[in-house]
């Protein structure tokens, strides 16, 4: 392990590698890669067993299109592109992706500032697995991937409008949430 | 733009968040590497295939053309086991037809015609044999044409052995006396169409023996199809099968003929370059 850690030291070196269709580079990809590539599909599947076959499917594509790869921009984020339309693949052949527009509107408006620092990783986690499909995934793509309103309207084939709301509506939810997590944690 | 401050709680605390796969997970990875490999190895492979291919394709070649230009043992067996069809299974008319011109220099015709006599007239080679006897016995000849037709079909057959009535008494005269059967072979022979019968006559005294003795059959086709048609065949003669053949000749300890092989040893001068 040592040995293949020192091959590929260069992300250059390991995407060259990674064409060539290198074992050795596919076993560093995966050990490299792996749990935060997992991190991304359980945020848009939450279940971890079927988020780890996604990310196997993922890196299968990886290894596929990696030629595609013309260094512009960081491997990481080609990949984590990749990885990201593959949860939503398997998003879109359930159909959990069903966009709720009925939901209760949130009035709430909790105090956010100063609560944050203590809430983990595993809490933030668990509390977006709470939330229905449909705002999860919005909130994922725009909030923590970056996308536009416009590319997500793309992506799960609805109104860059119904993209605002179902953040707007997500963001409450959380904040409602996070508040009560942290009221909890607070009073042990 | 100043992000909403969920986005950035969440974004910082989980976009490089790790989750540990478990052990199956890399089995399963491991598996499906495998398996995309065995799919597409082949083609991936290309140059390494498309070599061994090459040089299987050369060989095989190569094989096949050493083995076209030597005459093996199989190849001679092979041709020797597929008479043609004549020899093997005669037509009926033909046979009588052939049957019909060596009939005098056989004893056994005798006991085909008593049979004959004796009514069997459902077999084909029966009336054949007789009518055949009876042209050359009556010394008409008229009748002879009619046997000796390439074509004769059984009616005209029976009509001619219901005219000649006794064939027995004939071919015993016709065994006594040989002259009047040249004489009537050199009647035929001045007919056009008579010709080819007495060109047939080497032919069918072995067809004749062979028809004869069953157990013997296969093996007399042969032999006479390896001596006539095989060896008759003029072979192509290649450089490589001439040397080949020298080079078989050597290990026999037969002559050698260099002139076959291209050069020969007692002509050929070492050239010798000092530096």
């Amino acid at each position: 392990m040592v040995k293949i850690l020192q091959l590929f030291t260069n992300e250059g070196q390991l995407v060259k590698a990674l064409q060539k269709g290198d074992p050795k580079a596919q076993r560093y990809f995966y050990e490299k890669y792996s749990a935060r590539m997992l991190a991304v599909c359980v945020r848009y599947l939450t279940d971890q067993m079927e988020a780890e076959d996604v990310m196997i499917e993922g890196f299968m594509k990886v290894f596929e299109r990696i030629d595609q790869y013309k260094g512009e921009g960081s491997f990481e984020g080609w990949m984590r592109r990749l990885i990201t339309n593959e949860a939503l693949m398997r998003l879109r052949t359930r159909r959990h992706i069903e966009i709720d527009i009925d939901a209760p509107e949130v009035h709430q408006q909790v105090h956010f500032e100063g609560i944050e620092n203590n809430l983990e990783v595993e809490d933030l986690m668990a509390v977006l697995a709470k939330l229905p499909t449909g705002y999860r995934t919005v909130f994922n793509l725009y909030a923590i991937e970056g996308y536009s309103h416009a590319e997500i309207a793309e992506q799960l084939g609805i109104n860059e409008s119904t993209s605002k709301s179902q953040l707007h509506r997500a963001r409450a939810l959380l904040q409602q949430m996070v508040s009560e997590v942290e009221g909890l944690k607070w009073k042990a | 733009m100043k992000k909403h401050p969920v986005d950035e709680l969440f974004s910082r605390k989980l976009r490089d968040a790790e989750i540990t796969p478990r052990d199956e997970a890399f089995q399963k990875f491991q598996q499906r590497l495998q398996t995309k490999e065995r799919r597409i190895g082949w083609w991936q492979q290309g140059p390494w295939l498309a070599a061994a291919g090459v040089s299987l394709l050369l060989m095989a070649g190569g094989g096949w053309w050493l083995m076209s230009q030597q005459p093996s043992e199989s190849d001679t067996v092979a041709l020797s086991k597929t008479p043609s069809p004549k020899i093997v299974a005669p037509n009926p008319p033909q046979n009588g037809e052939q049957k019909a011109v060596i009939a005098p220099s056989t004893n056994e015709l005798a006991s085909l015609d008593k049979k004959a006599k004796a009514g069997s007239r459902s077999e084909s080679q029966v009336p054949t044999f007789s009518s055949a006897t009876a042209p050359t016995s009556s010394k008409s000849n008229l009748k002879t044409k009619e046997v000796v037709q390439p074509l004769v079909q059984e009616t005209q057959v029976a009509q001619v052995v219901e005219t000649t009535p006794a064939s027995e008494p004939v071919k015993q005269m016709k065994l006594e006396e040989p002259s009047k059967t040249v004489a009537l072979a050199s009647a035929i022979t001045a007919k056009p169409t008579e010709k080819t019968v007495v060109l047939q006559l080497p032919e069918l005294e072995k067809t004749l023996v062979a028809a004869n003795d069953p157990q013997t059959n296969v093996a007399a086709t042969n032999s006479s199809i390896t001596d006539n048609d095989v060896l008759d065949k003029p072979r192509k003669s290649t450089r490589m099968a001439k040397v080949w053949q020298q080079l078989k000749n050597a290990k026999n300890g037969e002559k050698v003929d260099w002139d076959e092989v291209g050069f020969h040893p007692n002509k050929v001068v070492a050239k010798a370059i000092g530096k």
